[in-house]
């Protein structure tokens, strides 16, 4: 019971450090599970557009996490070290699957719960959202979800995907400008 | 189809489903049945390996008693080597 309260009140660093120091899935690491669960399966919700595979894709990041807790090096926030794992496990999964199965299954997924709730147009703003963001490269996809579903800011996104805020702010712009001459009905916003 | 004015501002208001019940269940299972694939990889292509080069010499050996008469085939030069050698 000890051990629990003391790691309730460590920062993710100090538990990351922690559990390198574990040779299971011990106390400091299951701390981490129990903070991070919800956000990583927000994550891989949005970026596998289902519940089936964010389920099999939020599993795979905690896999992942412990495999390679003895790699994070404390240079970033732990929380941007464990969104570049979902990211990369989301696109990974991602390449492997196809984009046809994807949607059938958003599709079926979203028509179920309409016709469930009547909850007719957050469902209908949802399949539309993520028919449109599949004309995009899931890099540059994933970019977009993450700064305007999970609100990351262009310094954190940069981290995630190991690049260059300039670099970052120009690749969102061009993914909206894409987007824009795709789907020039609709509005994607400005800067 | 009612569109909303800024699709993507809107993107945050898509509701995420809840939590699987048995997602940490989950993920203590893999782990278990990945960390397992791991060790028997590791005892398959390292320790295997290991023990069998470190077991080799007294087989072969064994191999050579039987065949031959001897616990070790030395070489020619070494034979000759060791027949000088004075006593």
């Amino acid at each position: 019971m000890d051990t629990l309260l003391d790691t309730a009140e460590l920062t993710d660093e100090q538990l990351a450090a922690l559990a390198a120091r574990e040779r299971s899935d011990g106390p400091a690491f299951v701390e981490l599970v129990s903070r991070y669960r919800e956000r990583v399966w927000r994550v891989c919700f949005r970026l596998l557009g289902n519940a089936e595979d964010a389920n099999d894709g939020a599993q795979e990041v905690f896999v992942r996490m412990f495999l390679n807790r003895d790699r994070f090096q404390g240079r970033s926030k732990y929380s941007t070290w464990v969104h570049g794992i979902a990211l990369r496990t989301c696109l990974s999964l991602r390449r492997g699957r196809g984009r046809r199965e994807r949607r059938e299954n958003i599709v079926a997924e979203q028509a179920g719960r309409a016709a469930g709730k009547g909850d007719g147009s957050a469902a209908e703003l949802s399949l539309d959202l993520m028919q449109m963001l599949d004309v995009l490269e899931d890099e540059d996809r994933a970019l977009l979800i993450l700064k305007y579903a999970e609100g990351h800011s262009y310094e954190e996104l940069a981290e995630t995907f190991q690049i260059g805020v300039s670099a970052c702010k120009m690749r969102i712009s061009r993914a909206r400008e894409k987007l824009k001459q795709r789907f020039s009905e609709h509005s994607f916003g400005a800067e | 189809m009612t569109m909303p004015t800024n699709l993507l501002e809107q993107m945050s208001e898509i509701r995420v489903p809840p939590l699987p019940e048995d997602f940490d269940r989950s993920v203590h299972q893999r782990l278990n049945k990945r960390l397992l694939l791991e060790h028997l990889a590791d005892l398959l292509f390292r320790g295997l390996p290991t023990a069998v080069a470190h077991f080799a010499q007294p087989w072969v050996g064994l191999l050579v008693y039987s065949l031959v008469g001897r616990f070790e085939l030395e070489q020619p030069d070494q034979r000759e080597t060791s027949e000088d050698r004075p006593e």
